[in-house]
């Protein structure tokens, strides 16, 4: 007797079908989907922002990253941002914004929003990029650019730009199309997980617990204090020691490079776009120029990087006299620490507020 | 181009696809092209010595048969194919003193200097055609006539980097008759790929990235605790990354139609070290056994007909596994690797002669365990002068005894938030995601076991499987954004 075709199909449909890896594989797709879906709807959740403090867009500059998000929530909360003051690491702990605005309100009677974004060893030409960012992201009325001579040595910083400028997103934001750096300016989620991503890195606990560190240490305005007082700034530089002699090399025969003039000429090219750029220097301990040959050295340096400036256009603002800073208000002979800061802001600003109230060139409306 | 790019999976699957719309008699002019164009994208330089090295041993082949002293030719073709290894891949051992006496004689100029770039996969290369030539001598194979099946048998794509090591007689006729791709095929294909993947993505990456690059240089500078979980890791991670390695490439192989050879089969689950080598890099060990192993217990019984004769247990595993160090590369760590093996499978050998022999499976499981656990030990340990040079091996060796008592009481500061969290160093506690992953790879491997032989991931239950994949993608996924993947290990050999 045979099954009538019915009865056949039925026990056929009953039988328990044998999954393949294919099944599998589709299922896993549609499960890691929605895992994604609910990651990026968490990270948006506020109370797991605060709890994850840090965010990444996947470059390898930490302190660049810090600053960027510090900025991206200081222009949410204050509605905006009206100096930024950009720079290396000795911007990063030479000014406190916070005592500069109050300063110049003081004088000039106008309320400034300043965010420090000085970033440890970028030079001339990676800050042309990333001003280019910062004026098209925030569009900032001023923008204080603190230079300094090793900006202007060829081979200074080659390897950071390099690395610097090769971020994806960073590319993104500047427009070379790529879809990495599309996707990490949109996903929050992703941004979460950047900081992350050298996990299988040996030093990535000490990185991170650092970097953690120095994004609690760093402040909603971009100023990062420096505790540190007077580090071999007495000591003038040796060319014998192994310690000083590769900055001997690197330095003496001091001479500007064409390609970072042009970079600087980028930078001061902002000022098309409505947004001021003064180009200045952090006053550092005389002994530094020993490195490039003395003070005499310095001089004709900053005679000739105003020419630049004022040729272009800019406005160069002079430094304020090294010897107002006390020694103790330094960290080493380049860096301030928090006293030297307090100091360098209030000259600083009574600089720019001495300029507003006698040359008219103010830093919350538009010069040109 | 690295074979775990993904530009390789896409390039790989349009020339399946073309590889199966072509009439048969052209697929293996496909597969040559193919697989020039593959060596092509490391270096034309490579392309062009790796032509005429086949087009050297292929034709020394059909002299091997067609001469009138074929023995000749053999010898003539192993002593090439030694010297043309020896050429490129050891030459830090002698271009110095070339250099030297080029510059005596004024023949170089000052500052200048000598190398040769070493061809990729060249040390299997030269085993597998040596293997050629000798089976053609015993008469086990015939020489291959047809110049394009034998160009596919020495430079086809997916074995050419690591092997697996294929014989002629296995390999050429495959090219024949190549297997129907059909559903199941392709989800064995997918099931090899995924796990190599797997293995390649979620194990052998973070454990070798783990690893910081002083600890097999400067290992004094270390506390013991983390030379050990180190070396854990650098044992798991160079088996994860070849045997992931070789998973793929089987995988890819399959799309051809063409089966290659099995590499691993859970070495780290092996009860003894006659175990382990039928079960660590299958294709090597087997070729040794076979062609120097075999042959040499053969010549010693003709001389001393005792089998347990001390010559007979003693002289071919050191010799098969000193070869097999020097196989990996010229130098002290790796005679000494090979030489410790050679040292285990003789105390294995002797142990046996004065206890009858019992089957694995008959064994209690607890000795069974035990094997396992002095097996990995001492093969891991042996990783030691594998991975470094002699001086330096015995640095790391004592530097193992010598454990720096953890920080607890600043851990337990950080964790109550009494002092601020700023360095994880000083803790001298190993690294949890080292922890972490060295727990997950271990434990694969042991679910992964089925009675002595590792699953495939198509037979796995479809939870895991799903599990498994998750995984995998997320760890993919990741990698994409945090550009952390590492050249394969064995690329090196």
């Amino acid at each position: 007797m045979t099954k009538s075709p019915n009865i056949a199909e039925n026990i056929e449909a009953q039988k328990p079908r044998r999954f393949t890896l294919f099944t599998s594989l589709w299922i896993s797709l549609l499960i890691l989907a929605g895992l994604l879906v609910l990651t990026e709807s968490l990270s948006r959740i506020a109370s797991i922002q605060n709890r994850l403090a840090m965010r990444s867009v996947g470059n390898y500059h930490a302190q660049f990253e810090i600053k960027w998000f510090k900025l991206q929530d200081y222009v949410l909360e204050n509605d905006g941002v009206d100096v930024i003051l950009l720079g290396n690491s000795m911007v990063n702990t030479g000014i406190d914004p916070e005592v500069f605005a109050e300063e110049y309100q003081q004088v000039t009677g106008a309320d400034l929003r300043v965010f420090n974004f000085g970033v440890e060893g970028l030079t001339v030409a990676p800050n042309s990029s990333l001003v280019q960012l910062l004026v098209e992201t925030y569009q900032p009325k001023t923008l204080i650019y603190f230079t300094e001579m090793r900006d202007y040595v060829a081979m200074n910083g080659l390897k950071e730009e390099e690395t610097f400028l090769s971020n994806d997103w960073l590319m993104y934001r500047l427009g070379k199309q790529n879809i990495k750096g599309w996707f990490i300016d949109r996903s929050t989620a992703i941004q979460m997980l950047l900081p992350f991503r050298g996990w299988t890195r040996s030093d990535f606990l000490d990185n991170y617990v650092l970097n953690l560190r120095r994004v609690k240490i760093t402040q909603p305005n971009g100023y990062e204090p420096e505790t540190r007082t007077r580090q071999d700034i007495d000591v003038r530089p040796d060319p014998s020691s192994p310690a000083d002699k590769p900055f001997f090399e690197l330095f003496q025969n001091f001479t500007i490079d064409p390609q970072r003039v042009s970079d600087l000429h980028t930078i001061l090219s902002k000022q098309e776009f409505q947004t001021n750029v003064f180009v200045s220097e952090i006053p550092v301990y005389f002994t530094f120029y020993d490195y490039f040959g003395g003070e005499t050295v310095h001089q004709d340096y900053l005679k000739e990087i105003s020419k630049i400036v004022i040729d272009y256009g800019g406005f160069f603002v002079p430094p304020v006299d090294p010897d107002l800073i006390p020694l103790d208000g330094r960290a080493d002979r380049l860096h301030l620490n928090i006293q030297g800061a307090d100091i360098f802001s209030k000259l600083l600003a009574g600089k720019f507020s001495s300029m507003c109230l006698q040359e008219h060139k103010c830093l919350d409306f538009p010069l040109r | 181009m690295t074979i775990s790019s993904f530009l390789f999976f896409v390039l790989a699957i349009l020339a399946a696809y073309v590889y199966r719309v072509l009439p048969k008699k052209l697929r293996n002019y496909w597969l040559l092209i193919l697989s020039a164009g593959f060596i092509a994208t490391w270096s034309y330089e490579f392309l062009l010595v790796l032509v005429v090295f086949a087009l050297i041993n292929y034709s020394i082949g059909i002299k091997a048969e067609t001469a009138v002293h074929p023995r000749k030719w053999v010898i003539t073709g192993i002593a090439f194919n030694i010297f043309f290894l020896l050429l490129f891949k050891y030459q830090k051992f002698y271009l110095p003193g070339l250099e030297s006496l080029l510059l005596k004689n004024g023949w170089m100029s000052a500052g200048g200097a000598l190398s040769f770039l070493v061809p990729v996969g060249l040390s299997f290369l030269v085993v597998q055609v040596i293997s050629y030539l000798i089976d053609i001598s015993n008469q086990r194979l015939k020489a291959e006539r047809d110049l394009i099946k034998f160009g596919v048998y020495v430079l086809y794509f997916p074995k050419l980097l690591s092997g697996p090591i294929e014989r002629a007689r296995l390999f050429l006729p495959r090219l024949d008759a190549p297997i129907l791709f059909d559903r199941v095929l392709a989800q064995r294909s997918l099931s090899l790929i995924l796990t190599g993947l797997f293995r390649k993505m979620v194990f052998a990456d973070p454990l070798f990235g783990m690893i910081p690059e002083n600890a097999f240089i400067t290992p004094q500078n270390y506390a013991g605790q983390h030379l050990f979980f180190w070396l854990l890791a650098y044992a798991l991670a160079l088996f994860n990354d070849f045997a992931g390695y070789t998973s793929i490439v089987r995988g890819v192989s399959l799309w051809f139609g063409i089966e290659l050879a099995n590499n691993f089969n859970l070495p780290y689950l092996s009860r003894n070290f006659t175990e382990f080598w039928n079960r660590w890099h299958i294709s090597l060990s087997t070729w040794l056994r076979d062609y120097i192993f075999f042959p040499l217990s053969r010549s010693l019984m003709r001389h001393y007909t005792e089998r347990n004769n001390f010559w007979n247990l003693v002289v071919p595993p050191v010799v098969t596994l000193l070869v097999s160090g020097l196989w990996h590369g010229l130098s002290w760590g790796l005679v000494a690797w090979g030489g410790l093996h050679g040292l285990y499978l003789i105390f294995e050998r002797f142990s046996g002669l004065f206890r009858p022999f019992v089957p694995f499976e008959e064994q209690p499981r607890w000795q069974q365990n035990l094997g396992i656990a002095l097996t990995f030990t001492l093969t891991t340990l042996a990783w030691i002068p594998f991975r470094m040079d002699i001086p330096v091996a015995l640095s790391y060796l004592t530097g193992l005894f010598k454990w720096v008592k953890p920080d607890y009481f600043l851990f337990r500061r950080y964790v109550m938030g009494d002092t601020e969290f700023l360095s994880w160093s000083p803790l001298n506690l190993p690294n949890p995601f080292l922890l972490l992953v060295l727990s997950a790879a271990i434990g694969y491997d042991i679910l992964v076991n089925h009675k002595g032989s590792e699953k495939e991931l198509r037979s796995f239950q479809q939870v895991i499987q799903i599990v498994f994949l998750v995984v995998l993608f997320s760890f993919a996924l990741f990698s994409i954004f945090a550009d952390a993947t590492t050249p394969f290990v064995y690329q090196g050999f």
